[in-house]
């Protein structure tokens, strides 16, 4: 019989390009996927959403929308990993990669259209899901509590399902074009998948490695929010975790941009991908030596650095490094051969490197910690620590006689680095940070002894600049009926708290608006040494205040405000402010008697009596002969008398100056905890029939501060 | 016509082929011969676009064959490395060769699958290694491929399947002057069925002629005299030469004319010139029985 060809139209054109019976034909083949993709999205979200659906609680909802549900990110690095190693498994493997390209394709139409088959795959059951989240859409409240108020708002909205559906897309296209590149340089299935996995995660997991490294070896490094934001930003897989919201679309362009940089880049390499490298580990020889070296790295700096925590020095990059190069080296080369001439010039390359690193690092190479801003650069420089921030703010100031005074501040901690780097007592934990004019930033954390504080004169200027003094003039902007003040006792000494709350009523906006005037007052003429005193609160003062985004304040009432600016039932920006009241805040403490709100201080009226003893050492409560060292008893059967190790106070007047006057938080001023003085407060508490003294509160007093009789006491009783 | 120039090849830093040039005539069928890691199969992903090379072109009647999905869509491709896509039957996969190739015939797969006898619903990778190559070579034919690249492809097949395949494949050279390249190490099949002969050896074309030119060029001979005396035919090419009792056999290259005539001269007792099988031209072509010669033979 004899044949005739009776050629259609050829589809050359569509095959140099895209493929379409190819891209169908994947979609044919690897639909599994994407049905188990939808099931661990359906199981994960929609599934309990309709089982729950007459009450549905609002942490279901948050959960999904927001990403943070684990099925969901389960199902996003499923989907994205395995369908770009499903579609791109024919590159692994002799046969079927001969087979593809002698087929009536070009290399770039087999990329394009198992790209795109893939990205179909992967995104599809994200899109249909989001359908189905859309059909099933209903008002779900949540309640949030913004220093202790209730803020209600819809979460479950089609804003809200549209924007997860964009989030999750860019997740999947991002994630998918890394796991193709993988795909790309590697020649096994199973090296495709588990570096198509550690790829999407390297750029993150560097940066922390680097951080572990900075955090060891660097005085002042600072961990601060913004270095881990950072660092969860690299992909947007790890961008979920850090905020409470979906992505801005800033942030989606950007992965998406990358993600198509990558797609691109990929094609170049499959362009000159040598095809006869299928079933080696790695197709292109500088791939090779990448993952090699990644082992190598990671390995070392693991082991290094938990041998580093059990102070064995570099041991461990030494141990960690060896281990990783044998690890690496047969995983690329597929072979447990991998002693040979070759492979140990390898290793004294990569040795030479890791020593590099390690060095350079516990060398501070670049000066990091010697690193310090020309004031003239510097638009705010700012310090922060508990104590030098009054309301839980940040000490900022502009200017440069200022910024000039906190780097002399700053040059002196350096300076002194040999002796702080290891401190590790009490003290002062103070970060600085620049804000140049350049837009970039410059942060130093240090746990400085108190002395190093207590007696800077650089510092004791700086706060008792005008502009220090200027600090406080936010609190006379404050729009009143937007602002809600709170006030309870500085110490929790028993069941039934006292407070006042100034909220919405319009009688308070006056006396709102005078109590403010008297904090502003305060902190204006507070000197450094009474910023620094350490004394305890007597009185605590929250203040929550609303503007508009925009900065102008709103007057609805502060309950019907969204908490997240950008959803439908509100625009506004909340903000937290709180002061602890201490005796030197005589102006706030004068309105606060002559507004009749005395009963809110501090008082012993609720205690039965108070222990004074020696601290003793904190690190181990067996540590001395006296009862009362630290930690000791946080309660007791019976009350104590005085005597040998303990001066016992009943009198509630006296406890009540005690906690007034003299009670400090912390150390400052005392040579050591051992040595300190302890006043322990105990209250009576009924446990059915069973009655003890429990232990409420507890402050650090100056022996040199304490009133005459109550010196002698000690002196008699507690002597060293 | 498909023609090589000047191919070289190298895999890190072992060289594969080496300035290599291959020359197909259009509608014949070229037998590629060699040894193990001669070059065949590289040579063979080449000619079908697979590899880039480093250096050198293959073309198709003129046209580069890499990433030139025209001259792909005439080509029938059989490896000796099977592939199908996981889970298919002849049917799925008949449905894809069906909307890649513009030329799919679809009354020849009809017919040849009746022919052969192949499930259409089990899974081809249910099927043995013979059935999976009698369904890729049916998918391949029915694309009515101008070009052909064969790469071992009767290994696993039984002789009357063989016989089929080799029908069809004369049928199309004959009938549609389709253009086949063949490698294989069944040296008697190849004989019987190809018209040029490639021999390949260490990356390098050692010889590349047409196969009756090549068969007549080359004699074996049985010869015997009457006296003892030695004799060292300088006039004649010899390639081997060896003595069983008082006749000697000689392989010679030169014109069968001219040997008869030059040993005639010597007035032998027996002369005898028999034909020389192309296993026998391999072997002696490449050197004589050396081991790495003797295993391209069965």
């Amino acid at each position: 019989m004899k044949w005739e060809v009776r050629a259609v139209k050829s589809k050359a054109f569509y095959s140099k390009f895209f493929s379409v019976p190819l891209a169908m034909e994947n979609m044919k083949r690897f639909w599994a996927i994407g049905v188990v993709g939808l099931l661990v999205y359906l199981l994960s979200g929609v599934f309990p959403l309709i089982l729950s659906y007459d009450d549905i609680r609002p942490y279901m909802v948050e959960s999904m929308l927001n990403n943070h549900n684990p099925g969901y990110m389960a199902a996003h690095l499923f989907l994205a990993i395995s369908a770009a190693v499903a579609v791109f498994r024919y590159l692994q493997n002799t046969g079927s990669t001969s087979v593809m390209h002698a087929m009536p394709f070009s290399r770039k139409g087999l990329y394009l259209s198992s790209y795109w088959s893939g990205l179909k795959l992967a995104c599809l059951p994200a899109l249909v899901n989001g359908l189905i989240l859309l059909l099933l859409k209903t008002p779900v409240y949540e309640t949030v509590y913004v220093s202790n108020l209730p803020v209600e708002t819809n979460i479950y909205t089609t804003a809200g399902v549209l924007a997860w559906i964009a989030e999750v897309l860019v997740i999947i296209v991002f994630m998918y074009s890394i796991a193709v590149f993988a795909g790309m340089v590697t020649g096994t299935v199973t090296l495709h998948a588990l570096t198509a996995l550690g790829f999407n995660f390297l750029l993150t997991a560097l940066y922390l490695t680097f951080l572990g490294y900075a955090e060891i070896y660097f005085f002042g490094f600072d961990y601060n929010e913004l270095i881990t934001e950072i660092a969860l930003k690299l992909s947007p897989y790890t961008n979920v975790f850090q905020r409470e919201e979906v992505m801005q679309p800033g942030a989606w362009a950007v992965y998406t941009a990358a993600a198509v940089l990558i797609s691109t880049g990929t094609y170049f390499l499959y362009k000159k991908r040598p095809l006869e490298k299928a079933t080696d580990s790695t197709v292109f020889r500088f791939m090779e030596y990448f993952i090699s070296f990644l082992v190598v790295f990671f390995g070392s700096s693991l082991v290094g650095m938990i041998f580093h925590e059990y102070d064995y020095g570099y041991a461990g990059y030494v141990l960690g490094g060896i281990l990783g190069f044998l690890i690496g080296q047969m995983i690329v080369k597929k072979t447990m051969r991998i002693f040979d001439l070759e492979n140990l010039r390898t290793f004294v390359i990569f040795s030479a490197l890791m020593a590099a690193i390690i060095v350079g690092f516990s060398m501070d190479a670049l000066g990091y910690e010697r690193r310090l801003p020309e004031a003239a650069s510097v638009t705010k420089a700012t310090i922060s620590s508990y104590d030098l921030t009054p309301g839980n703010l940040p000490s900022s100031f502009a200017e440069e006689e200022n910024v000039l005074l906190l780097t002399d501040f700053h040059r002196s901690v350096v300076e002194n680095r040999r002796e702080y780097r290891t401190y590790q007592g009490p003290g002062f934990n103070v970060t600085i940070t620049y804000d140049t004019a350049s837009g970039s930033q410059m942060a130093r954390r240090y746990n400085l002894p108190y002395e190093a504080v207590l007696g800077s004169e650089a510092l004791r200027t700086l706060y008792e600049s005008a502009e220090a003094d200027q600090a406080s003039g936010f609190l006379a902007r404050f729009h009143v009926p937007d602002t809600q003040i709170v006030l309870y006792p500085g110490g929790y000494y028993n069941g039934d708290p006292k407070t006042m709350h100034y909220a919405d009523d319009e009688a308070a906006n006056g006396v709102k608006a005078s109590l403010l005037d008297a904090l502003r007052a305060d902190l204006e003429e507070m000197s450094f040494a009474e910023l620094v005193s350490g004394r305890a609160p007597v009185l605590q003062m929250e203040i929550l205040h609303r503007t508009k985004s925009d900065g102008e304040a709103s007057a609805a009432p502060v309950e019907t405000y969204s908490y997240y600016p950008e959803k439908e039932d509100g625009n506004y920006r909340y903000e937290s402010y709180s002061y602890g009241i201490t005796k030197d805040y005589t102006h706030t403490l004068g309105w606060i008697e002559e507004n009749g709100l005395s009963y809110l201080l501090a008082s012993a009226d609720q205690l039965n009596f108070a222990v004074i003893s020696r601290c003793g050492d904190p690190e181990s409560e067996a540590s001395g002969e006296n009862p009362w060292d630290y930690g000791k008893y946080t309660s007791v059967d019976e009350k104590p008398v005085s005597g040998p190790g303990a001066v016992v106070l009943e009198d509630p007047g006296m406890i009540t100056m005690l906690i007034r006057e003299h009670a400090r938080r912390d150390l400052r001023g005392q040579t050591s905890e051992k040595d300190a003085l302890c006043l322990t407060l105990y209250r009576k508490a009924d446990y059915n029939e069973y009655t003890v003294y429990e232990t409420t509160e507890r402050y650090y007093l100056n022996e040199t501060d304490l009133p005459e009789g109550i010196r002698a006491e000690a002196v008699r009783y507690l002597d060293k | 016509m498909i023609q090589v120039r000047g191919l070289t090849k190298n895999f890190d830093d072992f060289t594969a082929l080496s300035d290599l040039n291959v020359h197909v005539q259009t509608g014949s069928i070229y037998g590629l011969i060699g040894v193990n890691g001669s070059g065949k199969t590289t040579l063979i992903k080449h000619l079908t676009g697979v590899y880039l090379p480093d250096a050198g072109q293959v073309t198709y009647d003129g046209a580069d064959i890499c990433e030139n999905v025209e001259v792909k869509e005439r080509l029938g491709y059989i490896p000796d490395d099977l592939y199908f896509f996981n889970s298919y039957n002849i049917k799925d996969m008949a449905g894809f060769y069906r909307k890649i190739y513009p030329r799919w015939n679809e009354e020849r797969y009809k017919a040849m699958l009746a022919e052969f006898g192949l499930s259409t619903s089990r899974k081809i990778s249910k099927f043995s290694k013979g059935m999976q190559k009698q369904a890729a070579f049916i998918l391949t034919m029915s694309t009515m491929p101008d070009y052909l690249i064969l790469d071992e492809p009767i290994d696993g097949l039984d002789p009357l399947i063989r016989k089929r395949v080799w029908h069809y494949v004369v049928a199309d050279v004959a009938e549609r002057q389709m253009t086949v390249l063949v490698s294989s190490h069944n040296l008697r099949e190849m004989e019987g069925i190809c018209d040029y002969i490639g021999i390949l050896s260490g990356g390098r074309m050692v010889i590349e002629r047409d196969l009756e030119e090549l068969k007549s060029d080359i004699h074996k001979v049985q010869v015997a005299f009457r006296d003892q005396q030695e004799r060292t035919f300088s006039e004649l090419n010899i390639l081997h030469r060896e003595k069983r009792g008082s006749v000697e056999l000689l392989i010679v290259r030169d014109a069968g004319d001219h040997v008869k005539a030059v040993l005639e001269k010597e007035d032998p007792a027996i002369l005898d010139m028999l034909p020389l099988s192309l296993e026998e031209i391999f072997i002696y072509e490449m050197g004589g029985e050396s081991s790495e010669i003797q295993s391209i033979l069965f």
